[in-house]
């Protein structure tokens, strides 16, 4: 494929959760006319999003579960068509994350705002959600350093500066990340004078 | 002196006189032809109104197209109409693209606020909060409901269910339809099991009826093998006096409705509407809310017409915020911040011979807040049920 320009969505696959009729009429035509391959969907029941790039879902039908609603978390952009702004709606609407909306009844215009919002919002979320897992990791792998050091503290009878060296160099010396030493020696895989000679 | 010749001024309807909510849409187009009538027949309007009436059937897509027809082809300026939200949402882009108004005559669950509509009927804190307030301070806070799996219940019962548990109450079950589903067996069965204290009903149309008949027949059958069972209270925002003619003599009494406009209230300026209405669909007719509301849009818009001197919609709309209508539910205006009305919320029971007993009538017209902006959950959830509270009966 010839390369894009930075803001063009030419090739993309969108799908389209919405009954026929005008709107899904207009946006379908805008889709095409900006390149993307478009798909629609009747039905608001659950469809597979597996070849989908771009998510367009009503957000005024859909059957409310009598225990509120129910929806998988969609891990693509995703886009809301609006029409009713009452709160019931706009739950289950906030329910499904979308990532931009457009209001209805759906005109040409903002039709491409909404596809550069959403890849745009939805980049953005993905990034931050990778930082948090990350960041989640280290939090977890933290306490695990911190109790690998009061181990050692208490076992070599030393200030926690000197604790931390002596980890930080049976890390380096294994090879390690000091995480995985401070799991190894709390399962007592590194007995102290192993760490000291390490 | 010659008369003048009157101008004809055409005026667009849009109702739905067939298909499922037909019914409404037939008291509704009553409630018109009497404003229409009342102004045509009167030497204070130098014009008369010719109706356009166009019946989508309850047809969303109807909807869309007649309007288009009104405004494009037989170049409308004000039309009168819709029921649901579905289909004043398909109206809407229309009326605001071409610049009209729309005379809208149904209560509706707010969260709207168009330039282009005069909302006549209404506003959640004049139907559903009116409602809730009630049941807190008289009847309790576990609630059952029941309803149509559309827009309509989905929003009133979110409401309720915001103030009952504001309360320390709980929706002890919430059971959905789809819309103009009848089968409704389940649901009786499972109230007569479960015996809540209050069930509230957002079922429409024969769904309905059908839940009053079964339910009042189930009751029946478990109070002869034990009197001492006790009933549960159906509430609704929407019972009226037609409806309660095809549920039935004994099933449709004793139920609560919250409603700006019940035919009983007892005024001159309703007595002379309810004859009037009797006069001209039938002695045994009594009008609905929907029938006073929509005679409302008609009466309002004449006086506004009168008022700026043409149909122009600014002029006229203008005009509309500066009346004040004597209207057989109270003094009715229009608020200018929001083109909602100042209605007088009731409270109503059911009672034998197809009309309501009125127990609560607010002090003053309310003033209309379509996003209950003003909703005040802390001052509901304090109105705890008091033992032997007796309801003030407005005569």
């Amino acid at each position: 494929m010839t390369r894009r320009h930075a803001r063009s969505f030419r090739g993309l696959h969108a799908l389209i959760e919405h009954p026929p009729g005008r709107d899904r009429t207009v946006l379908t035509t805008q889709l095409e006319l900006l390149g993307l391959r478009v798909t629609v969907h009747d039905s608001p029941l659950p469809r597979s999003y597996e070849d989908i790039d771009i998510l367009f879902f009503d957000a005024d039908g859909g059957q409310e579960a009598e225990s509120g609603d129910v929806h998988r978390e969609i891990e693509l952009p995703a886009v809301a068509l609006i029409g009713s702004e009452t709160p019931s709606r706009l739950q289950a609407m906030l329910a499904r994350q979308p990532s931009a909306y457009l209001m209805k009844p759906i005109r040409a215009t903002g039709i491409y705002a909404s596809l550069a919002i959403a890849t745009h919002q939805f980049a953005t979320l993905q990034g931050m959600r990778r930082k948090l897992a990350s960041a989640e990791e280290r939090l977890r792998s933290r306490r695990l350093l911190f109790s690998a050091t009061l181990q050692i503290m208490k076992q070599a009878e030393v200030g926690e500066a000197e604790a931390f060296r002596i980890l930080r160099r049976a890390a380096m010396s294994h090879r390690q990340t000091i995480e995985a030493m401070s799991a190894q020696i709390l399962a007592g895989e590194f007995p102290l004078p192993r760490l000291r000679v390490g | 002196m010659a008369r003048r010749r009157r101008e004809t001024i055409h005026l667009g309807v849009l109702y739905s006189l067939t298909g499922p909510y037909g019914l409404v849409g037939r008291e509704m187009l009553n409630g018109l032809t009497l404003a229409v009538e009342q102004v045509n027949g009167s030497a204070e309007f130098d014009f008369q109104f010719a109706p356009l009436v166009f019946d989508p059937g309850g047809d969303l897509q109807n909807y869309q197209e007649h309007c288009e027809l009104l405004i494009r082809d037989k170049g409308v300026r004000h039309i009168v109409g819709c029921y649901t939200s579905a289909s004043r949402k398909q109206v809407l882009p229309l009326i605001e693209r071409y610049d009209r108004l729309l005379w809208h005559s149904a209560r509706y669950e707010g969260f709207e606020n168009s330039d282009n509509v005069i909302y006549v009927g209404a506003a959640p804190n004049q139907h559903i909060v009116p409602l809730a307030r009630h049941m807190i301070e008289t009847l309790g806070t576990s609630v059952y409901c029941v309803g149509a799996n559309y827009l309509w219940t989905w929003e009133t019962t979110r409401v309720l269910q915001e103030i009952v548990s504001a309360a320390g109450g709980e929706i002890v079950a919430k059971r959905l339809v789809a819309l103009w589903d009848t089968e409704i067996g389940h649901i009786v069965r499972e109230i007569i099991e479960r015996r809540p204290p209050i069930v509230f009903n957002t079922l429409v149309g024969e769904a309905s009826y059908r839940f009053y008949r079964d339910l009042h027949r189930a009751l029946a059958r478990e109070q002869a093998r034990d009197p001492g069972l006790p009933r549960p209270t159906v509430l609704s925002c929407s019972l009226c006096e037609p409806e309660l003619r095809l549920i039935g003599p004994r099933a449709s009494v004793g139920h609560i409705t919250s409603s700006v406009y019940f035919s009983s209230i007892d005024t001159p300026e309703n007595r002379a509407f309810v004859r009037r209405y009797r006069e001209m669909f039938g002695s045994g007719n009594l009008p609905s809310v929907d029938a006073e509301a929509s005679y409302l849009c008609g009466l309002l818009l004449a006086r506004a017409v009168r008022r700026a001197g043409s149909t122009d919609v600014q002029g006229v709309r203008a005009a509309a915020r500066r009346d004040e209508l004597q209207a057989p539910q109270g003094v009715v205006r229009v608020d200018p911040e929001n083109n909602h009305c100042y209605l007088t919320p009731r409270l109503a029971r059911s009672r034998a011979g197809f009309s309501f007993e009125i127990l609560d009538t607010a002090p003053a017209p309310v003033k209309p807040d379509p996003y209950l902006t003003w909703l005040d959950l802390d001052d509901l959830a304090h109105r705890r049920p008091v033992p032997g509270h007796a309801l003030r009966v407005v005569k």
